[in-house]
């Protein structure tokens, strides 16, 4: 019971984050808003009994995801995405016919989980014979499932290479990068190839 | 529903020696910087000054709490908890005690939550912190706060990293993320604790950890040069003594996970000295590495910030990593 209610809070308040993260104007309170979501997230797998799952999904989340968009978002210019309020003109159409179909997938997973009978919840008597919610979550990551974990972690790998080469510019040696320049050398804030 | 009252009773405890314990090592760090420095410290208000921190307290919570026009009100009134409410949750899962201790006739476990995923806990609270930092300095809406938060926020992202490779090494010995399972691997003398096997892993932890303090020699955050104050440059009054006071309580947290993770948490150096309670002998290590600290904090000077990047990336990472495999060598080997 006292679970029940815990989770109908916790509920209530991911989805009034969710809510509020799509709803704010200013970029970093729906960032906050977002933090907040996931922690209760985090609350709701607590309730459930996943300790390590609730911890790992602050640490993972709301505590490297987040913090990269934080970042993301102070270094970028906000009074310029104030004003354009879409990107594209289309783009609420495609929200209209896409969110539907997300919806009507979530609604399909949930009813087709709710079928097969293994999916049921997992007792503290199971956790005890298992040795410990951490151990479960270890046995099942590299033991059962070692294939598909290997796999994220190839496509992750991928994905970060990826990342490292669109990031990577052709630098020039830049002296507007220097304090001080020589009186006869090139000044700060011109390019030395310029000179 | 007794469990249920001693659990309150217990978190109660822990939550006011935190507190109490911050606000006299504000005293204490004042007293041995004049120390160290050769000169008196606080010495007016009390025997020794101690009270001084008291009447720094009143004079805060007196003085106007100014709010500057252009901030960004509700981020800005929030930041400073951020800061310290996370760390402070940590506390939950360092034991303090045996389980199943006898006091005063009833039976409980002297640590608030046997929680399983400990370590995991304590990393994960350490990333929220940054939340508090970078808020901070955004809500602030000054260019000197802006610059502290993001050095802080790029600073304690790349130690954390070190940080937690370095405390995977005790989790592969202890064969557990549990901090009470921790504490039980290393019972025994102190020949038997995890600082003598996972030595390099300690003194990578103990670097990283001055690292997420923001304190000297990695104060960049706050060079007082460079960016006046850093991120907490517009606060006033009581919410600027809410970031310098959970410095401290950050400072109780992390040297209760050394002790706990390397130094046998409760457990005395010698098994006869067992007879002196758990509780004493952790504060006791706790105030050692406090006093560590200060003591670095104290004589040496602030790092470049390109030599913090190169020590955090190129030095402490491949370390933790080196740690990490050969740890994991030797328990397979064994």
């Amino acid at each position: 019971m006292a679970e029940k209610i815990l989770f109908i809070i916790f509920g209530v308040l991911a989805i009034g984050g969710a809510l509020m993260t799509i709803t704010r104007k200013n970029v970093i309170h729906g960032l906050i808003a977002l933090v907040f979501t996931f922690i209760n997230v985090a609350m709701i797998y607590l309730v459930t009994q996943a300790y390590f799952l609730a911890v790992a999904q602050i640490l993972v989340y709301a505590g490297a995801i987040l913090v990269l968009f934080t970042f993301v978002i102070m270094f970028l210019d906000l009074r310029e995405f104030r004003e354009m309020e879409q990107f594209y003109p289309w783009q609420k159409y495609l929200v209209a016919i896409l969110a539907p179909i997300a919806l009507a997938e979530f609604i399909a997973v949930v009813v087709t989980a709710s079928w097969i009978p293994t999916q049921q919840g997992i007792t503290p008597e199971m956790l005890a014979e298992i040795g410990g919610n951490t151990w479960g979550v270890g046995v099942s990551l590299f033991e059962n499932m070692l294939l598909p974990f290997e796999v994220a972690s190839l496509i992750l790998v991928a994905a970060m290479v990826g990342a490292v080469i669109m990031a990577r510019k052709e630098t020039t040696p830049n002296v507007a990068l220097r304090a001080w320049a020589p009186a006869d050398g090139p000044q700060p804030g011109q390019l030395e190839q310029e000179v | 529903m007794t469990q249920f009252i001693f659990l309150i009773i217990k978190a109660a405890i822990v939550f006011f020696f935190c507190v109490g314990l911050a606000a006299m090592l504000i005293w204490g760090e004042r007293k041995y910087a004049g120390w160290m420095q050769s000169r008196l410290g606080p010495n007016y208000a009390g025997p020794m000054g101690v009270l001084q921190t008291f009447g720094d307290l009143a004079k805060l919570l007196r003085k106007e709490d100014v709010i500057p026009d252009t901030v960004d009100k509700p981020v800005f009134r929030a930041a400073p908890y951020l800061l310290w409410v996370p760390a402070a949750l940590t506390m939950a899962v360092i034991p303090f005690g045996g389980m199943d201790a006898k006091i005063f006739g009833w039976r409980t476990d002297l640590v608030i939550a046997n929680f399983d995923a400990g370590i995991v806990l304590f990393l994960a609270m350490g990333s929220l912190a940054v939340y508090g930092v970078v808020f901070a300095g955004w809500s602030s809406n000054s260019r000197w706060a802006l610059i502290g938060a993001l050095r802080s926020g790029a600073q304690m992202i790349s130690y954390e990293l070190s940080m937690g490779l370095s405390l995977v090494g005790v989790m592969i010995l202890a064969g557990s993320m549990n901090l009470v399972q921790i504490v039980d691997y290393q019972s025994g003398a102190f020949w038997h604790w995890n600082f003598i096997p996972q030595l390099v892993g300690f003194v990578i932890f103990f670097i990283a950890s001055i690292a997420e303090l923001n304190r000297t020699p990695f104060d960049l955050p706050e060079a007082e040069q460079e960016l006046v104050a850093g991120y907490m440059n517009e606060y006033t009054g009581m919410r600027w003594g809410i970031f310098m006071f959970s410095e401290y309580v950050n400072m109780i947290v992390m040297s209760a996970i050394m002790a706990t993770l390397f130094f046998g948490g409760w457990r005395a150096p010698f098994e006869s000295w067992n007879v002196i309670p758990g509780f004493l002998w952790l504060i006791a290590k706790m105030m050692g590495f406090i006093i560590l600290y200060m003591w670095v904090r104290w004589s040496v000077p602030r790092y470049r910030y390109n030599q913090l990047m190169s020590l955090g990336w190129k030095i402490l990472f491949p370390l933790a990593l080196a740690n990490l495999a050969v740890t994991a060598l030797v328990v397979t080997v064994k």
